[in-house]
């Protein structure tokens, strides 16, 4: 397979959190006056959202909105006890949208409606590289500040209650209060791949990911509440591969909007 | 799934009558002054950086907080040490007829200092309503887990009663990851600024010897002026809040690893949305559940509380197929977060050995409500709100 790289879009924005933002460090922390079910935080403790949280949440999404969640499009990705538990799309149609943009491993895979299929003839690099999103400190203001049960992050407590008795199970979950921004950063991979250039096709795909994620959720406990989110001051930039060769100058964005809902790309 | 679920729509919460979501926090006297017509909530931390403390202030704060003393009043000491507590302000809430002593506020659920409406609190009450419109053989599950948890008792086996339903709710609903609540999502609501929120007062009326007393805590009596008083932070009637829901067709048809609700709950006619689905299920039961509390106020002679359910009533009569009415929150009851209200004797006997912790009198349980009160006189039952989906 001939593969070219023909340019970079790299597209900066912020994400702010519009509801509260809870994306869990798995409960390994022993910090000590930790909470239960912290948020994962940078070595400088401040909240941060992981890339692979964003990728791996628009990937899922763009899986179901084009339409490649059955099972003869399934690879077995995690299994229990010999069983499937874990199922993420791969195919090997070169023009798939969802591998085309998130990536396809090597080798062979189990698929979830038996058999399996072997993607080492697909595999081209991926296009679409996610950033980790930085906290931008200012968006936490100084009265939200003073009401936060931790530097950066508040305590919510929920409760289970007992459909018989009515008693409450109360948990509590970190999470980082609504208002406050990351600053974000993707890069897209523009590929001519056997002599057939992607122009926009995969921008234009990644931009339909981020309108499904701001109807989705980011994190967790977000049906219940959490990880509404938005994307705001956007800047798209593109780089052609001839201007890697040239010294460096003040590259220009193509496109900017202040959301999604301002966004055209033509 | 078809592509209309991948759209989230807005919801818009109006509050009917005054909604308290607690916090975990009771916040205490030493922590609030009462001014006229508001309560004002000190910051500490701006009074000690504004250094508008004496010396020997603390000391007295806390010698009288740990005396205990009835008395004990921070703004008298305020007073004595001319330390202006208007300049330390965290925020102040107008008093909505609150007659009591303000001994300590039950605190309203913040982000970040900021009131909302947790979408947990929401879906949670939604869930709830759903559970109730569970068909009869469904419900029989829910017997059936009181019966266990009563037999476990009877062998002195331990009951925690803070799980007597979850086998019920797993073999309905199946397990979080199977369940068809994780078709319907609901986010926080926005942010109500400090004038739609107030302070309110709440009594618990009892019924004793068929009745209706008020509780106090020297005994329940006749005149609820002289009944304990719980005071609480909440949202005042006409406050309007938004948020995004997301109520998808998996909700309600299933798929292949989900059993859907629709083939599990008692309808006719379910319209073909999610969203006007859910809400015809949530008006059916709060419906049910008005008429029955209407029945209870009326034996018991409450008029005031009739009449605002009766205006409840004609609230849910009069709405659009997208518009449902929900009780949430802080003293909404035993049969608002519960499938107690399909329970005769017979099960609050049962539920009497389980929850040993409570008072349960099988002949009438729940036997007490929590009414707000308004300048003195019964007003109206906390918690309810009207949702619209557009």
């Amino acid at each position: 397979m001939d593969v070219i790289l023909k340019g970079k879009y790299i597209i900066k924005c912020k994400i702010k959190a519009v509801t509260g933002l809870h994306i869990g460090e798995g409960n390994n922390s022993l910090e000590i006056g930790g909470i239960d079910n912290a948020v994962v935080k940078d070595a400088e403790g401040k909240p941060y959202i992981p890339g692979s949280s964003l990728k791996g949440k628009m990937r899922s999404l763009m899986e179901f909105a084009e339409g490649k969640v059955r099972d003869n499009l399934l690879v077995v990705s995690v299994k229990r006890e010999g069983k499937p538990e874990i199922c993420i799309h791969m195919c090997d149609d070169l023009n798939c949208p969802v591998c085309g943009l998130f990536g396809r491993n090597h080798g062979s895979h189990d698929l979830k409606s038996g058999g399996k299929i072997d993607l080492t003839d697909a595999v081209i690099p991926t296009r679409l590289i996610v950033r980790d999103a930085k906290l931008i400190e200012s968006s936490i203001t100084d009265e939200m500040k003073e009401n936060l049960d931790l530097e950066w992050t508040e305590v919510k407590f929920e409760n289970n209650i007992d459909r018989i008795t009515s008693k409450a199970n109360p948990r509590q979950s970190e999470r980082v209060p609504a208002g406050v921004q990351f600053s974000a950063e993707f890069v897209i991979n523009r590929f001519e791949v056997n002599s057939k250039d992607d122009q926009k096709y995969y921008l234009e795909k990644f931009i339909k990911a981020m309108k499904l994620l701001e109807d989705d959720y980011l994190g967790g406990q977000g049906s219940r509440g959490n990880g509404k989110v938005r994307f705001v001051d956007i800047e798209i930039f593109y780089k052609d591969s001839s201007d890697y060769e040239k010294d460096s100058s003040e590259l220009q964005p193509i496109v900017t909007a202040k959301s999604l809902d301002d966004l055209k790309l033509s | 799934m078809a592509a209309d679920s991948f759209e989230s729509k807005t919801y818009e919460i109006e509050i009917l009558t005054p909604t308290i979501i607690g916090g975990q926090d009771k916040i205490q006297s030493f922590e609030f002054v009462r001014e006229g017509e508001y309560l004002y909530f000190l910051n500490f931390d701006k009074l000690f950086e504004k250094n508008l403390f004496k010396d020997s202030f603390i000391e007295e704060l806390s010698r009288g907080l740990s005396s205990g003393a009835r008395d004990f009043n921070i703004k008298d000491i305020l007073k004595k040490y001319s330390i202006d507590f208007k300049k330390a302000v965290k925020y102040r809430l107008r008093l909505e007829g609150v007659t009591s002593h303000c001994k300590e506020v039950v605190a309203f659920v913040k982000s970040a200092g900021r009131f909302y409406i947790p979408g947990s609190s929401l879906k949670g009450a939604m869930r709830s309503s759903i559970t109730k419109a569970l068909s009869k053989n469904l419900l029989q599950l829910y017997e059936n887990a009181l019966s266990n948890a009563y037999q476990k008792a009877l062998n002195k086996s331990r009951v925690d009663s803070k799980f007597v339903s979850r086998d019920a709710d797993e073999k309905i609903f199946g397990t979080p990851y199977e369940s068809p609540f994780k078709y319907l999502k609901v986010s926080d609501s926005s942010f109500a600024d400090q004038e739609s929120a107030g302070i309110f007062e709440i009594k618990v009326l009892n019924i004793c010897s068929n009745h209706a007393k008020w509780f106090s805590r020297n005994g329940n009596i006749d005149d609820p002026s002289q009944a304990t008083a719980i005071v609480a932070e909440g949202l005042k009637p006409g406050v309007k809040l938004y948020g995004t829901i997301k109520a998808e067709k998996d909700l309600i048809e299933g798929n292949s690893a989900v059993k859907g609700l629709k083939e599990k709950l008692l309808t006719s006619g379910a319209s073909s949305s999610p969203y006007e689905f859910v809400a015809q299920i949530l008006s059916s039961v709060a419906k049910d559940y008005i008429q029955k509390e209407i029945s209870f106020y009326s034996k018991y002679n409450q008029k005031q509380i009739v009449s605002e359910y009766q205006k409840l009533l004609s609230i849910l009569n009069s709405l659009d197929k997208n518009q449902f009415l929900l009780q949430i929150g802080f003293s909404t009851g035993y049969l608002s977060k519960t499938v107690g209200i399909f329970f005769n004797k017979n099960h609050f006997e049962k539920l009497s050995r389980v929850d040993t912790q409570s008072k349960i009198y099988p002949d009438i349980f729940p036997k007490s409500r929590r009414l707000l009160f308004k300048d003195g006189n019964i007003w109206t039952v906390p918690g309810w709100i009207k949702v619209t989906i557009r």
